[in-house]
């Protein structure tokens, strides 16, 4: 009936599902990209044997449910190339020891972990990070690994590249114009891949992307910029990758379509009206804080039973 | 050849409908419940084997505290099918599988449970000779005729709970328009009830009409899996042979449908309110087996001596058997030539079934099938990891409960909420915990938590 069966395998699911995009987008704008993911995904390795070892709750355990693997990469693809590495660290830390292991660890957290870390960083130094790699301006592309050490460790001279300030791929539309990422292709194959398998439950990201592109019209862009906003990679890895985290999205069919039309009409009207375009994190993280009240209000009938109420 | 645009579009529109469906599947009837590999294929093939008569013969007097008054000392002779325990109340009467000498009465293990019930202990003499075999006179068919009767001769339902038949008559006035028979057998492995209306569906259909006439209801409909195609012929053809106006309703495979609130809802449309009886709404139902063996007994004066027990799992030769009440657990299963290597039984269906908890049980009315070799058939589950939330016990649930909420609020043993969220409706049958990824006891838990509500 389900073809993926326990929980670790869930976990490598998204983490192999994720590839194709991650793929694609380091081919676009080079090696820089898979850097910044393999940095992050090291982090989140690293956070979970700290976390391990200060909670005392066996290494084994805590390493085999596979959680951190998803969202070390979810880390990696969000945060800008050439994020300094303490940042990375810091955006790990946040999202792995202080939102799910202070919660009490896996599918104990209210908020996204990735989205919480990133969050964190990108409202607090958005100065020292680069501006996402953006098609009009691949100036990514050039840089090389060394070069892209040298930024991550912050021991060369700045890039000269930053005359936008922070965006992280997230938000990578800012600029305007229509820009193809690679990367939409490869997240819309990984995550109706997923949705097949059922591992994700589609209707998240259709009702995101509708939302989102429905809110940007009422807002008063026209319909050719409204959808051509969906090919961004970054609205694509939030409809199919991060809102859909079971953890913290509704576990009823009508919770998810309100929870992901909010989360598709923040988006639009942060991106219409709000001066930080780090739109996706802040309005998962929101939506993520209203899914306990989304299900209590959204309990189905019981068979035999009236009604629910509350 | 032309193809319609509907017809192009239709494949794609019934994967997206599963994709974005809430439920992993829907009839109109009820929602959620899981598909099994149901394993029949293992017990079916073979016609019903008649056990060999053992030599001694333990006789539960009943269950749950519902036990009869014996009738008999040790030492006494018995004919077989005479009754040896006065049922009291609400509690069935007990007879003799055999005919034999009484040697002990003594509390003995039956299968399932845990409990020891008193046990008559019989020593065939091997005549198998029949007491007075006494039918209901057919022009007294009262309910309470039929009832007093049915008590008399030992009827509880086979399905699986053992619940007097003569009292769920009681239970109903006037007020029943409806009889729904149970044919359903949703869970894998067990095929007592498929073989029997195989190559007994007229003896069935007759306890059938008997009920039928007796209640005076409207409609009779009989609810069969559509993993049972013989089964369904069979019962076809002897309703068509017999001129009757019962129904053979085939119903999708897809567990808990043999659930009595799901089959009464897929048969009739009507749903039984929470913590009611079906009289409630007018339909009585019991089980295949039961209403072959209320034919036997009101058409041939029978009581319920025996019943048709699966025995499968890692065996040479599984199948069906007729086996006396009170025949050792071990014994039938050599009969079925277990594996040498096959280690572990189990009771009942995977599903609501459990391990056989001792080694010397006997059979008891509710035993409906014993899987050999559980332990590498039925493998435990390994260790829980935390809930994700992924929701698939929601989705599988076939009574809209939500078993991730619930297991928290049970872990928190938070009472007010458990309320809320129904805990009571749930019918224990496992779909929750057979999708959780995470391993989770879900329905064991819930279980616990009834019981220890219930006790309180």
């Amino acid at each position: 009936m389900y073809v993926i069966k326990s929980t670790p395998a869930l976990m490598l699911a998204v983490a192999i599902a994720l590839m194709p995009g991650m793929v694609l987008h380091g081919l676009q704008f080079g090696p820089a990209v898979w850097l910044q993911v393999g940095i992050c995904l090291v982090a989140a390795l690293l956070a979970e044997l700290a976390a391990a070892f200060y909670r005392q709750v066996g290494l084994v355990k805590t390493l085999a449910d596979c959680s951190w693997v998803p969202t070390g990469l979810l880390l990696g693809l969000s945060l800008a190339p050439l994020t300094p590495i303490y940042l990375d660290l810091l955006a790990t830390i946040v999202a792995i020891n202080l939102i799910k292991h202070g919660a009490g660890g896996m599918g104990q957290n209210r908020i996204n972990p990735a989205m919480g870390g990133l969050m964190v960083v990108a409202l607090a130094f958005p100065t020292l990070l680069y501006p996402a790699p953006s098609a009009h301006a691949p100036w990514l592309a050039q840089v090389d690994l060394a070069q892209a050490w040298q930024a991550i460790l912050r021991i060369g001279p700045r890039l000269h590249f930053d005359a936008m300030a922070s965006a992280t791929p997230l938000a990578n539309h800012y600029q305007g114009g229509f820009s193809v990422h690679w990367s939409v292709f490869g997240y819309l194959l990984g995550g109706l891949a997923l949705a097949a398998l059922r591992v994700i439950r589609l209707e998240i990201p259709l009702m995101l992307l509708a939302s989102c592109a429905l809110t940007c019209v009422a807002l008063g862009e026209s319909w050719a910029d409204s959808l051509t906003e969906l090919l961004y990679g970054g609205l694509m890895l939030a409809a199919f990758f991060i809102a859909t985290d079971p953890v913290t999205s509704p576990v009823t069919f009508k919770g998810r379509l309100v929870y992901a039309a909010l989360i598709g009409a923040l988006i639009g009207t942060v991106r219409r009206f709000g001066l930080y375009p780090d739109g996706i994190c802040i309005a998962v993280v929101l939506c993520n804080l209203l899914v306990v009240d989304i299900d209590r209000r959204m309990r189905p009938a019981v068979f035999g039973n009236p009604p629910a109420g509350r | 050849m032309q193809l319609n645009a509907e017809q192009s579009v239709r494949p794609v529109l019934s994967w997206l409908k599963q994709r974005v469906s809430v439920r992993d599947t829907q009839i109109e009837s009820w929602r959620g419940g899981v598909h099994l590999p149901d394993q029949k294929h293992l017990s079916n093939r073979r016609h019903i084997r008649h056990a060999p008569l053992p030599r001694m013969l333990c006789v539960p007097l009943g269950w749950n505290g519902r036990e009869a008054q014996p009738v008999v000392v040790p030492g006494q002779r018995v004919l077989k099918g005479q009754a040896i325990a006065s049922g009291v109340g609400t509690a069935v009467w007990v007879h003799a599988p055999t005919s034999g000498i009484v040697k002990r009465i003594m509390p003995v293990p039956v299968a399932p449970g845990t409990q020891m019930p008193t046990c008559i202990v019989i020593e065939s003499d091997g005549e198998d000779e029949w007491g007075m075999l006494e039918p209901l006179a057919r022009e007294e068919t009262s309910i309470d005729t039929l009832s007093a009767f049915l008590m008399q001769k030992g009827l509880v339902g086979l399905g699986g709970a053992g619940f007097p038949t003569g009292l769920k008559l009681k239970g109903g006035d006037r007020t029943i328009d409806t009889l729904v028979v149970n044919g359903a057998e949703c869970e894998p492995f067990i095929t007592c009830d498929d073989r029997l209306m195989r190559e007994r569906a007229l003896s069935v259909l007759q306890g059938v009409q008997v009920l039928a006439n007796t209640l005076q209801v409207d409609r009779v409909r009989i609810g069969i899996e559509d993993n049972k195609p013989t089964a369904i012929r069979r019962m076809q053809e002897a309703c068509a042979q017999i001129h009757s106006n019962i129904e053979v309703v085939e119903i999708p495979t897809r567990y808990p449908a043999g659930s009595l609130r799901h089959l009464v809802k897929a048969l009739t449309g009507r749903t039984i309110p929470e913590g009611a009886l079906p009289a409630a709404i007018g339909v009585t139902a019991l089980n295949v087996a039961t209403a072959f063996a209320v034919g036997q007994a009101v058409l041939e004066g029978r009581p319920l001596i025996s019943r048709i027990v699966t025995v499968t799992g890692l065996c040479e030769r599984p199948g069906n058997f007729e086996v006396p009440i009170g025949m050792g657990v071990r014994q039938l299963i050599g009969l079925a030539l277990p594996q040498p290597d096959a280690r572990g039984v189990h009771v009942g269906g995977p599903m609501m079934g459990e391990s056989l908890a001792h080694r010397m049980s006997v059979v008891a009315k509710t035993t409906s099938c014993l899987i050999v070799g559980a332990r590498s058939l039925l493998p435990p589950r390994p260790e829980p990891t935390p809930c994700i939330r992924c929701s698939r016990c929601a989705d599988a649930c076939p009574v809209g409960l939500q078993p991730m909420e619930l297991f928290r609020a049970s872990s928190n043993d938070n009472r007010p909420l458990l309320a809320t969220l129904k805990i009571n409706s749930c019918i224990e049958c496992g779909a929750c915990s057979y999708v959780c990824p995470s391993n989770i006891p879900l329905r064991d838990t819930f279980r616990q938590q009834k019981r220890a509500q219930a006790k309180r």
